[in-house]
């Protein structure tokens, strides 16, 4: 991640009283959010709620902000944690509902872009891995991170990231092979 | 190389976080000779690329409004006049001595300082690794 000026100036018109700048904040990460707990959560249901957790968490804290991180490594670690608890509450509750609930989300899928099965599948796949696994391969593989970004987000060093991603993907690995031949 | 080194090398040799040149060059010249390592390496990148398929999720227009009325309605901001509005109307309901007596207690063990109460209200909500990032 380079340095975002962009979000800098942004915090500071948020700082000076002026909510726009929040906004624009809410504006520019709002997708990547939404689908960083999509894919942690493995449904859309309760995707939008918690969304809306981080980013009310990002308004009472932004004046705290240190700067001495980029802000979406900041905003990034708010995620993975608010879908943790997320979902070691909702394991209490098993009943809860998970049906799809596509009323204020789009997927790609819904436009015909991604075969229906092939999602079916990679949702199977990543929901079999325990959590911290799922956090590299989903920051890594999905949004793009690199080892050192993961790393700063989690809050641990590049070489436990790089142990997380050989487990991960060696849990992949094995899940993923008999499908091979198939696809 | 090794098979062992290379299985080892493999995910940052497929995820472009290999640095050294030299040990890439290694890892290619071992992929070529080695079926075995191959085979690893190419369901390795089978995986990946199957995962990075997932759908994405986006969010629509209408997320900021909804975060607004939410944020309007959790009170953002009454609840931090609420923790002032307590200390204003302290202020006149309760009797001088004992007011006095309060703000000794306060003097004396410092922890009803109302700047923490505020801060102690807006930090709750984070874990301890999210305020690793604040002042």
């Amino acid at each position: 991640m380079e340095i975002d000026k962009e979000d800098n100036s942004l915090i500071n018109r948020f700082l000076e009283g002026d909510q726009e700048g929040f906004n624009m904040l809410v504006r520019k990460y709002q997708n990547r959010v939404f689908n960083t707990i999509y894919s942690l959560i493995g449904s859309n249901s309760g995707v939008d709620d918690i969304a809306q957790d981080v980013f009310i968490k990002v308004y009472r804290n932004l004046s705290f902000f240190n700067r001495k991180a980029e802000f979406s490594t900041w905003l990034y670690r708010i995620v993975v944690n608010t879908t943790y608890n997320h979902l070691k509450k909702e394991k209490k509750y098993t009943s809860l509902d998970y049906a799809l609930d596509k009323d204020n989300t789009n997927s790609r899928e819904s436009k015909g872009l991604v075969n229906q099965e092939t999602q079916e599948l990679v949702r199977n796949a990543i929901d079999k891995l325990p959590f911290k696994y799922r956090t590299v391969v989903v920051l890594k593989d999905i949004e793009g991170f690199s080892y050192g970004d993961i790393a700063k987000t989690l809050g641990c060093s590049i070489g436990t990231v790089e142990s997380r991603i050989f487990r991960a993907r060696n849990i992949l690995k094995e899940i993923l092979t008999p499908l091979k031949k198939e696809l | 190389m090794e098979c062992k080194a290379v299985t080892r090398l493999l995910n940052r040799y497929i995820d472009k976080e290999t640095a050294d040149k030299e040990a890439v060059a290694l890892i290619e010249a071992h992929l070529k000779i080695c079926a075995l390592c191959k085979k690893e390496f190419e369901l390795l990148v089978f995986s990946r690329e199957f995962i990075a398929k997932k759908e994405k999720l986006e969010t629509d227009n209408t997320f900021l409004i909804r975060l607004t009325d939410r944020l309007e309605r959790e009170g953002e901001g009454i609840n931090l006049r609420w923790v002032i509005d307590i200390g204003e109307l302290s202020k006149r309901l309760i009797p001088v001595p004992l007011g006095a007596m309060v703000l000794t207690a306060i003097l004396l063990f410092g922890n009803l300082d109302k700047s923490n109460l505020i801060d102690e209200y807006l930090l709750e909500s984070l874990s301890d690794s999210e305020m690793e990032m604040l002042k």
